[in-house]
């Protein structure tokens, strides 16, 4: 046998190996396989457009939609600002008096009445502004899911369309149809999240594998979180209204000449700093100091600086808060408790 | 000859972290499918040919895929790339498991194939695969690109040898496996 026709029976050979080859080999499957990653990054391109990813980081870091821009707080409350202008007045008012009066003054119900309705109020405030911020998202959402819709219905159209014309282009088409029905079923379930979010009526079929039930699920877990913080937000709110309307009940039964209302942080700063203050001649016995702050130009009555330096903790750079425990003091009691 | 250098071959990259792809185009997902389905039997045949287990062979072919598919805008000439990159993964292996001689060997799996015992029927059909077991490995290797098409200059480029080992590899191979061609039976080869 020569060179030539061994050749040949090789060749004839190798032909027929790779026939069966081709036979066993399920070419689809893996071509399916080898083109993963495209089909991943077409779904991912997807997804990222359905998803309101700001609005996610805001869920997680309170204030990130805000800082980036992307929701506008809503405008305050009719008479907030009267409300805020009141506050600052009030402790104005409180940082005018004399120490002893306005230590006097920590514990009159009507003040730390006002003072805890300032605190809920500042929450409630923090609430309502996440609550226009959802509902601003939501709309938005829906607004791009509905034209994501059809536009995928639109291009899968095409797609076919092109399938049927240009048969060299199968499996771009195939492709292209896969990947768009993935974004569209994952469109149409972001669409019935936010309906049930929102409590309207938009409905829509859809067929997908097991793992896009999964990404579906997490989808729409994410938008019942949103849904719930938004329904908590809606409490919140109504919540506001009443704890203002409290407010507004302490305001008419108060006798100052300035309506109350401003900043809690600014009346409390108010009624507890006493940092450079001259107390040697204040009465302190059964007196409530847990709060106060004080710093090392505050003068003590005699007797009373040791005491209180002990019970005290820093809580700035020289400044310094009583804790808990250092009220109704007898200077000699506590001499003798310490 | 593609003188470019190789993208990575299959087994120095992970598949669980893809590189990610930038500017794929229509264009090349088409083109690549084409290869795929056209090429891919060629590449199983050619690395049983070279006498690669069967499983083996199936995975280093997708795996090879997958590579290409990620470099496809940066090769030329897809059959002679796919074929050194197999052939490289394939020497890989083989190394690795030398190394590791007391581990385990886990069973490949590929969704090319979908049972394996389909493969090994094959195999088992083909007379010249058993002629081949014959060989040495490096005559082997070398048949493998001749009957592809290959001269004995672009074999020795493609596995880095000398054009007259090749030759005398290619020689040494024929004579053996024409001592198994019967010519009272057409010619056909035997074992």
């Amino acid at each position: 046998m020569t060179e030539e026709e061994l050749d040949q029976k090789l060749a004839s050979a190798r032909r027929d190996l790779i026939g069966d080859v081709d036979a066993v080999l399920d070419i689809e499957a893996g071509l399916r396989d080898a083109l993963l990653p495209a089909r991943r990054d077409a779904v991912e391109d997807a997804i990222r457009t359905v998803l309101d990813l700001g609005s996610g980081l805001a869920a997680i870091v309170p204030g990130a939609g805000l800082i980036a821009g992307r929701t506008q707080a809503p405008a305050a409350p009719a008479g907030q600002g009267e409300l805020e202008g009141g506050v600052g007045a009030t402790a104005r008012l409180l940082r005018s008096l004399p120490p002893a009066d306005r230590l006097a003054l920590r514990g009159d119900p009507a003040i730390t009445g006002l003072a805890s309705v300032l605190r809920i109020a500042g929450a409630l405030d923090f609430a309502l502004a996440l609550d226009f911020a959802l509902a601003h998202d939501f709309a938005l959402a829906r607004v791009r899911v509905l034209a994501l819709v059809r536009a995928l219905d639109l291009a899968r159209a095409r797609g076919v369309d092109l399938a049927c014309g240009h048969t060299c282009e199968e499996a771009l088409d195939l492709e292209l149809s896969e990947a768009l029905d993935l974004a569209l079923a994952f469109a149409l379930a972001l669409a019935r999240a936010l309906d049930l979010a929102d409590a309207q009526d938009v409905t829509h079929e859809r067929v997908c594998g097991p793992d896009l039930v999964r990404t579906l699920d997490l989808t729409l877990a994410r938008a019942l979180d949103l849904a719930r913080a938004r329904v908590r937000a809606h409490a919140l709110k109504q919540t506001r209204g009443l704890a203002l309307a409290i407010e507004d009940d302490l305001h008419h039964r108060r006798d100052h000449a300035d309506p109350f209302a401003d900043p809690a942080s600014s009346l409390e700063l108010a009624l507890n700093d006493f940092t450079e203050t001259d107390l040697r001649e204040v009465d302190l016995v059964d007196m409530s100091l847990t709060g106060i702050r004080w710093s090392r130009g505050t003068q003590w009555p005699p007797g009373w600086r040791e005491q209180i330096e002990q019970r005290s903790g820093e809580v700035e750079p020289g400044v310094f808060e009583i804790r808990d425990g250092a009220e109704h003091a007898d200077p000699s009691a506590v001499l003798m408790d310490l | 000859m593609d003188s470019r250098p190789d993208p990575p071959e299959p087994s120095a990259t992970s598949r669980a972290a893809p590189a990610p792809l930038s500017g794929l185009s229509a264009n090349t997902v088409a083109e690549f499918s084409a290869f795929y389905r056209r090429f891919v039997p060629t590449l199983v045949g050619f690395l049983i040919w070279q006498g690669v287990r069967q499983a083996d062979a199936v995975e280093i072919a997708q795996d090879t895929m997958v590579i290409a598919f990620r470099s496809w805008d940066r090769i030329d000439r897809p059959e002679a790339w796919a074929r050194r990159v197999a052939s490289r993964a394939y020497a890989r292996r083989i190394a690795d498991l030398a190394e590791e001689s007391v581990a385990e060997v886990p069973e490949a799996r590929s969704p090319l194939l979908g049972s394996p015992a389909d493969l090994d029927a094959v195999i088992g059909r083909h007379e010249v695969l058993r002629l081949l077991d014959l060989l040495p490995p490096r005559q082997r290797q070398v048949m493998a690109w001749a009957v592809d098409g290959y001269t004995p200059g672009e074999i020795a480029q493609e596995l880095r040898m000398e054009p007259d080992a090749v030759r005398a590899s290619l020689y040494k191979a024929r004579r053996a496996l024409a001592g198994h061609v019967d010519p009272r039976r057409g010619g056909e080869l035997h074992d």
